[in-house]
């Protein structure tokens, strides 16, 4: 009798350890460093874009889109090698 | 389309954290032998961005998100997205993430980019109803099962 009562808590470390991994499994896929997002859903059509001031691939120049304001669309495409 | 419509429109790959690195727990084969982790610092990814670009001969030009991921946060671009900006700064088109929302969105955006560059007119918005927001269906984590492939799609 005692013995099983000594297996509840066991058990519910368990229940909970699991739980706890697959959540992180499912928010943080890249093992290391940061969470992915801290937004709920990614902007929508009809919303104002939000800004991008970013370096481009030589390091050289800073773009901000901000500067194609009134002048010309813009596509981005989000990504990465794998 | 970029080089169809980028007399009308600018293109930028935005370069993010990788998706399915080697030490991340769903790898793809190819990170592993090409040695392609999560990065460790702002040096690392931009070295991985060049490599990319450079293994896969890319044209439209690359813009590298911060190490801490603001940009991407902002758009919550991982693994994959596509956005076309209008000239009024709001968003014309908004794909759905990951291989499954890439191309739907690239069709969208190039019949957009089609009426733009016949008409000289940008497509108007939809007209938002007052339960759109309700109709609109939350990014759901389980659009997440087709991210495996790793393709990239036809950027």
């Amino acid at each position: 009798m005692r013995r099983k009562h000594a297996l509840v808590p066991s058990i519910a470390a368990l229940t909970v350890a699991a739980a706890c991994a697959t959540a992180g499994l499912a928010q943080d896929r890249p093992r290391r460093g940061r969470p992915l997002t801290t937004r709920p859903s990614a902007p929508r059509v009809g919303e104002v874009a939000p800004p991008v001031k970013l370096k481009t691939l030589d390091g050289k120049r800073e773009v901000d889109l901000a500067a194609y304001r009134d002048k010309r669309p813009v596509v981005l495409f989000f990504g990465s090698y794998t | 389309m970029y080089q169809t419509y980028k007399d009308v429109t600018e293109f930028y790959i935005v370069y993010i954290r990788e998706a399915h690195a080697a030490d991340s727990s769903w790898p793809v084969g190819y990170a592993k032998d090409m040695g392609i982790n999560d990065h460790k610092d702002y040096g690392e990814r931009c070295a991985v961005a060049k490599r990319m670009f450079e293994d896969k001969k890319l044209t439209i030009p690359g813009l590298i998100d911060g190490f801490d991921d603001k940009v991407n946060d902002a758009y919550q671009g991982w693994p994959t997205r596509v956005f076309l900006i209008r000239k009024d700064g709001k968003l014309g088109v908004a794909g759905g993430r990951g291989p499954w929302g890439l191309r739907p969105a690239l069709k969208e955006a190039r019949e957009w980019l089609a009426e733009y560059k016949k008409t000289g007119k940008e497509p108007a918005l939809p007209e938002r109803t007052p339960d759109a927001d309700k109709e609109r269906r939350p990014d759901s984590p389980g659009r997440d099962a087709d991210e495996g492939n790793g393709d990239g799609g036809d950027k």
